[in-house]
């Protein structure tokens, strides 16, 4: 019996980080059905990297992606190259970076969660099983929002997990000051994975040096050299990123979604009219800080967290929300007994800091509840239920402790099968349109299409070129020779971008009706709304084939032009 | 100067919402702002320590039939001081007055038939290979239940009165700015609070019985007008707390939020 309870932990850890990688692994490579053009901007970059040292315009090794001008960060597709070495360039491997550690932050907010909510002991001192870790570790294993991420190649996830990285080490620094330097390590890789933690990383840092003032001050003649190496390493790894940051292209994405830019649409509450009243309740720094706040009281909000979701397409699994809805009332329970707790004072500065920080980011930014921007307010989240969850048993009438682990275990099946069904069997039905289904059978199907006649491929909707591009697993170098962009000293600093794109006889450009469709022979690929059954029938074009989404409705068509009969 | 600093801000956050209310519905707004007033009259009656103040809840399913569940949710908060023949007595005109108002409700509530939303159920259904799974997780509870909760964290959202449920307003909505926005400072004070007030058994009873009831009425817009008083005082209880706090505190208060809420006030009415 005893040696069950020693191994207890372990197997309930292991079990957690089974049914973890359950939800994150399977038909990785075909749920979401699809592959968004951000995710494959970041494997075509990663596989352009690959074969000739160069991202897709040209760049040696940025420390940017120019992507769309949008500038991605680069940790993601630096970590993807192995992954294509092996396992070339595919959905599955594109996603399997962001799945795996998705994986490894479940036994590393175990071990952070131990950390933080140290076991309490017996009586004789022994120590008492940690449900808390594990507790936390098994939801964040089933935790809707962190498994949307984690099936899904965005960078926000990896970045999370070094970040959680760091914050471990960071902790365990004050007994061991040399995990400084991992410490700094993981967060810069942070910081350079995912943008967001730009802002969080600092501060969740400063939060911890005034927190532990005291110790760090005394023992000063321990700690000094191991801080000052780690903030030497911190500066060399980051002074790329520093040096790109006063670039336009490094300031493209915010100053456009800042609500606090001047440039841009007006705040919300803004009202056209003229005279000095208007002036006064139009003043701009005001109303941005009032979006501000909405924005951000958005985050902590109930009904965003438990009803509503992301208000992406792509996002929020059908039915589901950032959480499930029984965790509600342990949120509300775990959030009173932390505030009201004197003794964890570790664990509080640890939670409310990444609370109340996480949100920063997103809420700078003009859209509603972003679940992508805002993932590292997942973990506080789920520490918060987790602890919830631990004083609800203690506050409950004296159950029997097999009967409280009954329903709780009760409760996480039926929502586990839920969520199963909500990814696996309805997700694909209803969002696959916000997926970009269907281009990879394009691709296949162009194969088969007479190679003497150009085809055209429509990009009025979104850039489909690098989709085409990743499917067709189209020769870097190719590319680099047949496009130019922006010369390689403006890579950074220019905004401009091409409207066509060449792949061969391929070229990626929005149809022009009448040039495109009636006076050359070829073949034209689009989505349902460029070329309606109206617009095939008058311009006399020929409909080689259709790709329909899973509930049956045209999503891609590929045509044939006929000049000569028109 | 103490004083007036704190009524000045105590006006601005018992003003905002009926303010707004009436300039935003002018005809058919009266039966809502009756509904408030039942409550206020309920309020002073508990203030004043008269036992059967409750029965004034009943007044609330003949003014709208759709604040059925009202008086039902408000008694289990005075289960334990209610004496058996007041129950009854409470119990036969609820029953007398649901005779009348129960198809009405019936037509406000989210029990009335949704054809798009059981269209999707069917799909959802059809989807899933096993039907006896898919039954078990996808049945016709479901269009309630999503309803019912989406109503729940509705009237939970912070959002929904001191943001005008910005980011997320709801389309066929009035989405009335409820509260100046930095009341939502005084708010989450209060509610922090709430715990210690001696007001917490009647403010803790009228909201929770008004967000039950309003979660079962189809669309809640102007129903919620009924959770304009709980939640004003529990504002109050946070206004109160600031004001006891050293003067550098309250007067900082005071210096952002009574121009910014006059501002946004001025915003609304220019609007």
């Amino acid at each position: 019996m005893k040696l069950a309870n020693k191994y207890l932990p372990a197997i309930l850890l292991f079990l957690a980080f089974l049914v973890g990688a359950f939800f994150r692994f399977y038909k990785l490579g075909e749920t979401p059905t699809g592959l968004y053009v951000d995710e494959a901007s970041l494997g075509y970059n990663a596989y352009s990297i690959y074969k000739t040292g160069l991202d897709e315009y040209g760049k040696s090794f940025p420390v940017m992606f120019r992507s769309f001008s949008t500038f991605q960060s680069p940790v993601y597709s630096y970590l993807l190259v192995p992954l294509i070495h092996f396992l070339d360039l595919s959905i599955f491997s594109v996603r399997l970076l962001s799945a795996l550690f998705g994986v490894l932050s479940i036994p590393l907010l175990y071990l952070l969660a131990q950390k933080l909510y140290p076991a309490p002991r017996t009586n004789n001192h022994e120590p008492i099983t940690n449900n808390f870790a594990l507790i936390s570790s098994l939801l964040l294993a089933l935790s809707p929002w962190h498994i949307n991420y984690s099936r899904t190649a965005y960078e926000t996830n990896v970045a999370l997990f070094f970040l959680l990285l760091g914050s471990f080490f960071l902790l365990n620094a004050l007994k061991k000051p040399w995990l400084f330097l991992l410490s700094a390590l993981s967060f810069v890789i942070s910081m350079m994975a995912y943008r967001a933690e730009i802002i969080i990383v600092p501060i969740l840092v400063l939060v911890f040096a005034i927190r532990y003032s005291g110790t760090l001050l005394t023992n000063s003649k321990r700690y000094l050299l191991p801080i000052f190496a780690s903030l030497a390493l911190a500066m060399v790894l980051f002074l790329p990123t520093i040096q790109i940051m006063g670039t336009s292209g490094f300031q493209a994405r915010s100053s456009t979604l800042n609500i606090f830019a001047s440039s841009g649409p007006h705040p919300w509450g803004y009202q056209e009219g003229t005279g000095l009243l208007h002036d006064l309740i139009n003043n701009p720094q005001i109303l941005a800080a009032r979006e501000f706040i909405s924005l951000y009281s958005s985050y902590l909000s109930p009904r965003y967290l438990f009803s509503l979701g992301d208000s992406g397409p792509r996002l929020p699994y059908p039915g589901m929300g950032t959480f499930f809805v029984w965790q509600f009332p342990l949120y509300l329970i775990g959030l009173y007994f932390l505030i009201k707790d004197k003794y964890l004072k570790d664990f509080k500065y640890f939670v409310f800091t990444l609370l109340l920080i996480s949100p920063v980011p997103a809420a700078l930014t003009r859209d509603p509840y972003s679940t992508l921007r805002s993932l590292p307010l997942v973990i506080p989240q789920i520490l918060i239920i987790s602890f919830g969850l631990v004083k609800l048993r203690e506050i409950l009438p004296p159950l029997s402790s097999k009967l409280k682990l009954s329903l709780v275990a009760l409760l996480l099946i039926y929502s586990s099968v839920r969520m199963f069904i909500s990814i696996f069997y309805l997700n694909d039905y209803f969002n696959s349109k916000f997926w970009n289904y269907g281009w990879e059978m394009v691709v296949e199907d162009i194969k088969k299409l007479d190679p003497k006649l150009p085809i055209m491929v429509d990009s009025s909707r979104g850039d489909s070129y690098i989709l085409m591009m990743f499917f067709l697993k189209y020769d870097p170098v190719l590319y680099q020779q047949e496009n130019f962009e922006v010369p390689v000293a403006d890579y950074y600093t220019s905004l401009t971008r091409s409207d066509t794109k060449k792949l061969g006889n391929i070229t990626v450009k929005s149809i022009v009706w009448g040039p495109d469709t009636d006076e050359v022979e070829q073949y034209l690929v689009a989505d349902y709304l460029a070329m309606s059954e109206v617009q095939i029938r008058d311009h006399n074009l020929t409909i080689i084939k259709e790709i329909s989404f899973p509930d049956g409705k045209v999503a891609l068509r590929i045509l044939k032009t006929n000049p000569k009969t028109r | 100067m103490k004083n007036l600093l704190f009524w000045t801000s105590t006006i601005l956050i018992f003003i905002f919402w009926p303010f707004l209310y009436v300039l935003s519905n002018r005809s058919d707004s009266i039966i809502f702002i009756l509904a408030a007033l039942v409550l206020l009259v309920d309020r002073f009656l508990y203030l004043r320590k008269y036992q059967y103040h409750y029965f004034t809840y009943l007044v609330l399913p003949l003014l709208h039939p759709a604040y059925l569940f009202f008086p039902i949710v408000a008694i289990l908060f005075y289960w334990s001081d209610i004496k058996k023949m007041s129950l009854v007595i409470y119990a036969v005109f609820l029953i007398f007055s649901s005779f009348f108002s129960w198809q009405s409700f019936y037509a406000y509530s989210i029990f009335t038939p949704d054809p798009l939303a059981f269209d999707t159920l069917n799909k959802k259904i059809s989807l899933v290979p096993n039907r006896n799974l898919a039954r078990l997780y996808h049945n016709k509870t479901d269009i309630f239940q999503d309803k019912f909760k989406a109503n729940i964290f509705t009237s939970l959202d912070p959002n929904n009165y001191f943001f005008a449920l910005h980011p997320r307003e709801i389309f066929e909505n009035q989405n009335l700015h409820k509260f100046p926005f930095l009341a939502i400072i005084l708010f989450l004070i209060g509610l922090y609070l709430l715990i210690k007030s001696t007001d917490r058994r009647w403010i803790v009873s009228t909201l929770l019985a008004g967000i039950f009831s309003i979660a079962m009425i189809n669309n809640q817009d102007k129903f919620d007008l009924i959770l304009y008083l709980p939640i004003s005082l529990i504002c109050l209880v946070g206004l109160k707390k600031i004001f006891t706090l050293p003067p550098v505190y309250y007067l900082f208060f005071s210096f952002l939020f009574l121009p910014l809420s006059v501002m946004e006030l001025a915003r609304i009415i220019l609007k």
